[in-house]
């Protein structure tokens, strides 16, 4: 048997990937020899590290191909377990970090990716042991992505139940403004009772083809939208509202309905089920648009979708 | 039964949607264009896009033969002043257009008019004289949505040929057809609106589980739900487990890929069959 809880959530703080490898191999080790699958990802130096400490060729190496945005990322190590447990896994430990980008906004989307991971993590049999590498995030952002993590990493990588450890939900909103500043201005289009997804896509469509969103982001925009737009009229409640603000570089739009919506923050991450394809549509417009945020308030339920001209912010 | 290759036809279709109007003027243009002749199209103002659009999708490159004036749209005001000629006048106008084909080298004339709603049998009489005594083959596009069953009678019997065939599926904002054995076409937008009845009507036209191709290059939009519903073909019972889709939109495909979690999608642009 495993040595121990799977379904744990950990945070190794290091200062030399050295050092990481060194308190994970022995985890690793144990996994592998429970028959659970064992991969690492991360840096070149990080994979090199665990690699040599682990020294075991069933030890398997995660490349992200897609794009590095937290939905895609989170959407791929999802498919990997579960391609993973198709193939008879008894489990999967899985060392090492994304690479979410430099600086704030990097250590913002590692939040992000950790808290969602946190959440996921509830009801697999996958045991993240997630590296963060001191000399690189500040003190205060490595504390934040503490709190993100159930377990830390003990003498020889044993889990420890994390005191500081915060409820993915509750980091989520802390994050994400609920508001965008381009809501104070007047929308461009605010149409009213949308009683099907086309009308909606039509009007995304149109204030899109003004702006300078390249086509795969415009088109992106019009699917999520789409796909918002028909959450609200199949799980909300009537009137549907589509408000859309633009600059040169953006589009957001705003679909209101007057149901109790969803949980927010943490929906739309978790990998559809396939065949029938269901649960799909929060999820896909989480991954063709660069954020999609929600919030309740007075006027009912609000989903923001933000597309983005790459390299404009 | 069709003299359309002979030039003189005076054909018809009643139509249920904008996507059939697409595909049977797109068919007949690309048909004219190939046979060499002229073609004139009058009357689809707005939807005069539409055809081009599907022209192009159809592997007929609509912009070099509006530069050399094979394909000549006229803008909508002029096109409809030239349908509500008296039609004597519309008769003598389209008798020296002919000519004017000839003297170019042309083939012949084809006309595409789309006046929607019958303008009456002595307008329907003087465009059957133009086509037998000038060799013009006409094409009238009616909406079966503007008319009552009586005239809808009245128009098939004024014309030979009818062009209009009936879809595995039309709802108005998609149209599902059969373009040849083991292939479905889809044209227009799948979502929501009209997702449960298509994908009953794709499930329906595959039963047997042979070979089956979906040609996407007029379907215009997708949502999740319903690449869902494309990509649960390859699992009907005695499918070999492969969606094969042909010529999709880029944004179209995305939605495709991103939803094909169980790596059901295949790709055959371009293979042979």
């Amino acid at each position: 048997m495993s040595a121990g809880p799977a379904r744990v959530h950990q945070c190794l703080v290091h200062d030399a990937e050295e050092q990481a490898a060194a308190v994970a191999a022995p985890l690793l080790r144990a996994g592998l020899r429970a028959g659970e699958v064992v991969a690492v990802h991360g840096s070149a130096r990080l994979v090199a590290a665990v690699a040599g400490a682990v020294d075991d060729d069933r030890l398997r190496v995660l490349v992200h191909e897609g794009p590095t945005t937290v939905p895609a990322v989170v959407t791929e190590l999802q498919r990997y377990v579960q391609g993973e447990l198709a193939r008879g896994a008894r489990g999967l430990r899985v060392v090492g970090e994304p690479d979410l980008g430099p600086g704030p906004r990097g250590w913002a989307e590692r939040l992000r990716y950790e808290a969602v991971i946190d959440h996921l993590l509830q009801d697999v049999p996958v045991r993240a042991v997630c590296t963060v590498d001191s000399r690189r995030v500040p003190a205060s952002a490595a504390a934040s992505l503490l709190a993100a993590h159930s377990h830390l990493a003990g003498p020889r990588g044993r889990p420890e139940p994390n005191p500081a450890h915060r409820a993915p939900a509750e980091l989520l909103e802390e994050l994400e403004p609920r508001t965008d500043p381009l809501e104070g201005s007047a929308p461009v289009v605010d149409l009213t009772g949308v009683a099907a997804p086309a009308a909606a896509r039509d009007a995304a469509r149109e204030v899109a083809m003004g702006t300078r969103l390249p086509a795969g982001a415009a088109d992106g925009l019009v699917v999520a939208v789409s796909e918002v737009v028909t959450n609200a009229l199949v799980h909300g409640l009537p009137p549907v509202r589509l408000r859309v603000w633009a600059d040169a570089d953006r589009v957001l739009c705003a679909v209101t309905d007057a149901g109790p919506g969803h949980d927010g923050a943490l929906a739309g991450y978790r990998l559809p089920r396939a065949a029938p394809l269901s649960g799909a549509g929060l999820w896909a417009a989480r991954q063709l648009v660069a954020s999609v945020r929600a919030r309740r308030d007075a006027t009912g339920f609000t989903v923001l979708l933000d597309a983005v001209r790459p390299g404009s912010r | 039964m069709s003299t359309t290759t002979e030039g003189a036809t005076h054909a018809c279709a009643v139509l249920i949607s904008a996507e059939q109007q697409a595909e049977v003027a797109a068919a007949f243009v690309a048909r004219q264009l190939t046979a060499g002749r002229r073609v004139v199209v009058l009357g689809l103002d707005a939807e005069a896009a539409a055809l081009t659009r599907r022209l192009r999708e159809d592997g007929t490159d609509a912009s070099a033969v509006l530069a050399t004036a094979q394909l000549s749209v006229p803008e909508a005001q002029e096109s409809s002043a030239l349908l509500a000629l008296p039609d004597d006048r519309l008769r003598s106008w389209l008798t020296g257009l002919a000519d004017t084909a000839a003297d170019d080298g042309l083939a012949g004339l084809a006309v595409v008019t789309g006046s929607l709603v019958p303008r009456g049998d002595a307008h329907e009489a003087s465009l059957d004289v133009v086509a037998r005594a000038c060799g013009v083959a006409v094409l009238c596009l009616y909406a079966w949505l503007l008319m009552d069953a009586e005239s809808v009678t009245r128009v098939r019997a004024f014309h030979a040929v009818h062009l209009d065939e009936v879809a595995l599926h039309d709802d108005g904002m998609l149209r599902i057809t059969a373009p040849g054995p083991g292939v479905l076409r889809l044209a227009g937008e799948l979502d929501l609106s009209n997702r449960a009845p298509a994908a009953a009507a794709l499930q329906a036209a595959t039963p047997d589980g042979g070979h089956l191709e979906l040609d996407l290059a007029s379907l215009r939009f997708v949502d999740a739900g319903g690449a869902g519903a494309l990509l649960a073909l390859a699992a009907r019972p005695g499918a070999d487990g492969v969606l094969r889709v042909r010529r999709a939109r880029p944004a179209v495909l995305r939605v495709l890929r991103l939803v094909d979690l169980t790596g059901a999608l295949r790709v055959v642009d371009g293979e042979q069959r």
